[in-house]
């Protein structure tokens, strides 16, 4: 229960820098074993960054499996300026954007199963008692009205909140993905937080 | 441009559900699989000469094939038309007025002592010239006339018959 009760963030994979330039140094050589382990430390967070963009799981999957393909591709042409993991998750956002920009306003929501802990999770808990004035609503309806209000934001806005709120990644770290400082990110949050809570205004007290 | 922590913590609270969304149980021991097989098969697929690859898409798509053979033949039929066309304007600038033409298309060319190819000017079209031996120097002759077939060919003759002789022929 005390383990639940702990703050829940998908903090950053920690993979070591160095092992991190070995494999990618094996994969440029054409070793497919290694570039395998790279796409197995990554994939999870590639996916759950797509899948938070797009509120889509069969689209969030076919994304995350065309950024690893290209990031392949282009593989040679990684100098090493940036990691790897800020590298291939700018083709996997760029990838994502231009996904959302085609798809337009056609959203179609497909969305994953919470886990099971989503039921003891202690914040959650509150969150369809006593907190929110709509009680009438389980979680998976709030999740449905959450990923909507998301889907209402622009794509920076929305890539920001996913990052950080709901991946735990730091200001500066968000920064060296989007290519601006960590001053836009912030306000870009703000803002962001702001007009979600405009947007789900009927669900917070 | 933080907000307090109060501020947001109702929707912190909100935010927490999208930490618990996770995919099909198994997505993720199959999805590096997956996406090594397409890289494999990428990687096979540019081993192939590309002229195979052509025609492995020809097996796959008979379509194709056949949209490959019409714009060949198309290609053709449209050569064919240019090459004709372009025929009929070099017959016409040759035969037509020569007034029409201000610049020749072919200037005439001979061979003299600089060697073949030395320009010529021509005196009239249909002009042919021909090397006189002295350096730029050329002679023009007229054009030589139509000729037919042997007049006696045709020509009648004597068409009385004469007796076969009844001696064996001398060999």
């Amino acid at each position: 229960m005390e383990a639940a009760a702990e703050k829940k963030t998908e903090t950053p994979v920690s993979i070591d820098p160095e092992e991190e330039r070995r494999l990618v140094k094996l994969a440029q050589g054409g070793n497919l074993s290694a570039y395998d382990e790279l796409v197995t430390r990554y994939q999870q967070r590639i996916y759950a960054t797509v899948y938070h963009m797009t509120s889509n799981h069969e689209d969030a999957a076919d994304i995350a499996q065309e950024t690893f393909i290209k990031a392949h591709q282009a593989l040679k042409s990684f100098k090493g300026d940036s990691s790897f993991f800020t590298w291939i998750y700018r083709i996997a956002i760029n990838k994502t954007i231009n996904f959302l920009k085609q798809r337009k306003n056609k959203l179609h929501m497909s969305l994953n199963d919470l886990d099971l802990n989503a039921e003891n999770d202690p914040e959650l808990v509150g969150l369809v008692s006593d907190k929110t004035p709509r009680r009438d609503l389980n979680l998976r309806e709030l999740q449905e009205r959450l990923n909507e209000a998301l889907s209402r934001l622009s794509e920076v806005h929305r890539l920001v909140v996913t990052m950080h709120d709901i991946q735990g990644l730091p200001h500066e770290e968000i920064g060296r993905v989007l290519g601006c400082n960590t001053g836009t990110v912030r306000s870009r949050l703000f803002y962001a937080r702001q007009q979600l809570q405009a947007f789900l205004s009927d669900f917070i007290k | 441009m933080e907000q307090s922590p109060q501020d947001y913590d109702a929707l912190k609270r909100f935010m927490a559900i999208k930490r618990h969304e996770l995919p099909p149980p198994g997505f993720f021991d199959q999805f590096h699989a997956r996406v090594m097989d397409r890289i494999a098969d990428d990687l096979e697929e540019k081993r192939v000469p590309w002229w195979e690859r052509g025609l492995l898409l020809f097996d796959s798509k008979p379509v194709l094939a056949g949209a490959y053979a019409l714009a060949v033949a198309g290609l053709f039929v449209c050569g064919f038309g240019f090459s004709g066309i372009l025929q009929t304007e070099t017959a016409d600038l040759r035969v037509g007025d020569s007034s029409m033409v201000s610049v020749p298309l072919l200037q005439p060319v001979g061979i003299s002592a600089q060697g073949f190819g030395s320009p010529v000017s021509p005196t009239y079209p249909g002009a042919l010239a021909v090397a006189t031996g002295a350096p730029g120097q050329s002679r023009i002759l007229p054009e030589p006339t139509p000729v037919g077939p042997p007049t006696f060919l045709f020509a009648p003759g004597d068409l009385s018959t004469r007796p076969v002789s009844d001696r064996p022929r001398v060999p």
